[in-house]
């Protein structure tokens, strides 16, 4: 007897449905698996078999071949276990035929016949709605990936008899539907941390809000202790929330890495702050089977790098062309991954050596200092940054202040206010924010009065500045005016915005 | 052939230097007694070794040394020599001084106040703005600036002296034509455009060689009548300049430090040696020139427009240390992102530095 059954496989964060073909036939008795496997799944075989004769089955003495095809593709991971062995009984006749059809089922055995959790469940149900499968069979500790995909039946089983019996008498546990919306508010202002607590850093916080507000990399500079860190650690309470779909989008990255905590998405735009004695590969992924990186995990949040002069250089190097294309490709020899990677990059470092550049009392480093320090951050990285900002070091007197400036709330206000006109404007191009302009948009999007194009020209000669900085500025500008709400580029928010540029 | 093309001839001889000239001038009273001279002679002189008689019999060759010396004055190179009418005068007292010179651009007036700066190349930013400030006090007063152009004070200094408007003269450690280092080639350009010049006592194509550095430092001091040591080590290059300097008779100003900074120990110990304190440009100008008049800070009331007013507020917080952006709104009482404004548009003017992001010193 032949049968087939669908399960998926995972590649980068994307899945990709797998047939599983059980055929049992006559001559010596044996228990064949076929199909480019990886050696998790040739173990299979055994918790297949175990879990089948723990349930109070028998398998007969056949020749049994299992075939999971597209046979070209290298398949990896345990979730194989469930499929083999619904396949396997479809095809002896315990499993009615009919009722696997249309369904995918995934999940790992365990030898007692229990069906165990797995990753990327969330992908896998998002794939299967999209290639139009009836239902999605998940192991029930994956249940809650489940339930947020709509369009979809999913059913969750505990115990390979369970999901036996429940098959054959179309009796199978449904997953409820949760709305992700109402959640999602919830989990929106909670949050200890808040820019009212960050005292005496007006100007960094005004500099933040104008990153966030148009979506621009941010860079910081200051001394040790003055707050780098911490500005940085607040910029997830003024990110606007998450869509239904970012967080389905996000909370899959999650799932494929099996990093979805306490059984609930991802509820937070995620804020990523690797060490910097990280990997080029832990940052941007990679791997024989590409896994998601840092920059990946960050995606549609923060990829925070602290003393980004002590990463190694190529490992900052090896951001360039993820941060510009907002993903990343990862090519193997057989098979190529595309992960999302659209995330805001925030920087911070010292300026100098000892850190207290140019404060003399504590700083003695030389010119020649200063300047090596700071070329182990320029070039290439530094371009991809918007908006430098410098964070400062605050008398005593004003730390014991009570809350004052701007509070996280009111920040997010204003952005959100930034950003909705963004939104208006850019409706028809298919970007969101001012800092995606493309260089040929930027005369459309971003056009100065004669007198203030007569001042930009002022200060790139002056300053010194790069063609790439000649728009930084103008994007900037933009995303003030957009703060301010006004509907042209004023002269005070080009010098703003000159004021953010980099100086390094 | 005329005297220019004989200093110009005896001055570019392989592997002849200064003192093999000094020694033939103790014989001979001019080059053209020395091209006239036989082999014979020479070597009955036992002067110079065989191998350099050979190069000054080779280099004999009327055609050539007229031809290169018309293509020197094409490139707009002057050559002049001891002999010359605008050999500079304060060059001619000093011991070792160079035969010939070679100049694109002016060369220091003889009767002009000229001051020479020198320091440390890899200098801290306290020797930056006191290098800016003390040059710029003196430059716009009409004194001549004299430098080394290498990296650090020699370059802060002529730039200083250039953006106040003054003239300024850089003494290179190289042929003319050999700008080293290969930054300063907007600086090179500018010193000359800006009506001062780039000398040298060596002939083009020279390279730059380590030991021509202190050696060429004798002339930055020969050229000055005051030398300002803004930054030194223990042992530096700066301080065989100062010595040069005490030996030429120049008065010497050391820039005071800080007692455990290493960069001042050098100013520090000429300092306990008996040199003269930079205490303030005042006190340099006063010591100087012998009288101050007030410098541009207090034109501040002439700089800005009547629409400017609010920028002007901005400027008269700033001071030289360099204050935080947050500090000055709190001061000014404005918001941010005004002040943010005003301080790129001071900038823009000139009138500010941004020294370390949103750190502001006022300039001028």
């Amino acid at each position: 007897m032949f049968s087939k059954v669908f399960s998926a496989d995972i590649c980068g964060v994307d899945a990709y449905p797998i047939c599983v073909e059980a055929d049992v036939s006559g001559g010596l008795p044996s228990f064949n698996m076929v199909g480019l496997l990886s050696s998790e799944i040739r173990e299979a075989r055994d918790r297949v078999i175990r879990a089948i004769t723990n349930s109070q089955i028998d398998i007969p003495p056949r020749r049994v071949t299992i075939n999971l095809s597209p046979a070209s593709l290298r398949k990896q991971g345990s979730g194989f276990d469930l499929p083999i062995a619904v396949a396997l009984l479809s095809a002896l006749g315990i499993i009615n035929m009919e009722k696997t059809e249309g369904r995918l089922f995934i999940g790992e055995l365990s030898l007692d016949g229990s069906i165990n959790k797995v990753n990327g469940v969330l992908p896998i149900c998002m794939m299967a709605r999209q290639q139009g499968f009836k239902s999605v069979i998940v192991p029930k500790d994956n249940a809650f990936e489940g339930s947020v995909v709509n369009g979809l039946e999913v059913y969750s089983a505990g115990t390979l008899s369970e999901l036996i019996e429940s098959l054959n008498k179309d009796s199978l546990n449904p997953v409820s539907k949760i709305d992700l919306g109402p959640v999602l508010d919830r989990a929106y202002t909670e949050s200890s941390l808040d820019y009212g607590l960050v005292k005496g850093q007006e100007k960094a916080k005004r500099a933040t809000m104008v990153a966030v507000a148009g979506f621009h990399n941010l860079l910081y500079i200051g001394a040790p202790g003055s707050g780098k860190s911490m500005m940085a650690r607040c910029i997830p309470t003024i990110l606007n929330r998450m869509s239904v779909e970012e967080c389905l989008e996000v909370s899959r990255i999650y799932s494929v890495i099996g990093k979805l905590k306490d059984n609930s998405m991802v509820l937070h735009r995620p804020f990523r702050a690797p060490h910097h004695t990280t990997t080029d590969t832990a940052l941007i992924g990679g791997g024989s089977n590409p896994r998601p990186g840092e920059i990946t995990l960050a995606h549609k949040g923060v990829l925070f790098l602290d003393e980004v002069g002590e990463f190694k250089r190529d490992v900052i190097e090896s951001l360039r062309i993820p941060i510009e294309q907002k993903s990343i490709v990862i090519s193997r020899v057989s098979r190529q991954a595309r992960m999302p990677a659209d995330c805001m990059l925030v920087l911070a470092t010292n300026p100098c050596k000892c850190g207290f550049y140019p404060d003399r009392r504590l700083c003695r480093c030389t010119d020649a200092d200063v300047a090596h320090y700071m070329s182990k951050i320029k070039g290439p990285i530094m371009d991809r940054i918007d908006i430098c900002a410098g964070t400062a070091r605050v008398e005593a007197s004003r730390l014991s202040e009570e809350m004052d400036g701007m509070t996280s709330e009111y920040m997010r206000g204003r952005i959100a206010a930034a950003q909705s006109i963004q939104r208006e404007r850019f409706r028809d191009v298919g970007i969101s924010y001012n800092s995606q302009i493309r260089q040929e948009d930027i005369d459309i999007f971003c056009p100065l009065k004669d007198p203030l194009k007569d001042l930009l020209n002022k200060a790139y000669k002056k300053f010194n500045m790069t063609a790439r900085g000649y728009y930084k500025v103008l994007k900037v500008a933009r995303t003030i005016a957009d703060l301010e709400e006004s509907r042209d580029i004023q002269k005070n928010h080009l010098l703003e915005a000159i004021s953010y540029r980099n100086i390094y | 052939m005329t005297t220019d093309e004989y200093w110009y001839w005896l001055c570019n001889i392989e592997n002849v230097w200064q003192q093999d000239l000094d020694r033939l001038f103790s014989i001979f009273d001019s080059p053209e007694e020395i091209y006239k001279v036989q082999p014979y002679q020479l070597k009955e002189l036992k002067i110079l070794t065989a191998d350099q008689i050979k190069a000054l019999y080779r280099s004999r060759n009327e055609k050539k040394i007229v031809e290169k010396l018309n293509k020197l004055y094409k490139e707009g190179i002057r050559f002049v020599h001891k002999e010359s009418s605008d050999f500079p005068e304060r060059l001619k007292i000093i011991e070792g001084c160079p035969y010939s010179l070679y100049v694109k651009g002016q060369l220091p007036d003889n009767d002009r106040h000229a001051a020479g700066v020198v320091g440390a190349r890899s200098c801290s930013r306290y020797g930056r703005e006191m290098t800016e400030v003390f040059t710029k006090e003196l430059a716009v007063r009409g004194v001549d600036i004299i430098s080394g152009m290498a990296h650090g004070i020699d370059s802060i200094s002529a730039r200083a002296a250039l953006d106040a408007g003054g003239r300024t003269f850089a003494v290179l450690g190289s042929g003319l034509n050999v700008i080293y280092p290969r930054e300063n080639i907007e600086l090179y350009y500018e010193i000359i455009l800006k009506g001062g010049g780039i000398i040298s006592e060596y002939p083009l194509d020279t390279p730059p060689l380590g030991w021509q550095f202190p050696h060429r430092n004798r002339l930055i001091s020969g050229l000055s009548d005051i030398l300002l040591v803004m930054e030194a080590r223990k042992k530096s290059g700066t301080l065989i300049t100062a010595g040069f300097a005490l030996d030429q008779g120049k008065d010497v100003y050391a820039l005071p430090g800080r007692v455990d900074d290493p960069l001042s120990e050098g100013c520090n110990k000429m300092i306990a040696d008996g040199a003269g304190v930079l205490l303030s440009p005042e006190y340099l100008i006063e010591d100087f020139l012998g009288r101050y008049a007030p410098g541009s800070r207090e034109k501040a009331e002439i700089i800005f427009a009547e629409d400017e007013q609010d920028i002007k507020v901005i400027y008269l917080l700033l001071d030289r240390d360099g204050m935080d952006i947050n500090d000055i709104a709190a001061k000014a009482g404005r918001p941010l992102e005004d002040v943010a404004a005003a301080l790129t548009e001071l900038e823009l003017k000139g009138l500010t530095k941004e020294i370390s992001r949103g750190v502001y010193v006022g300039t001028k």
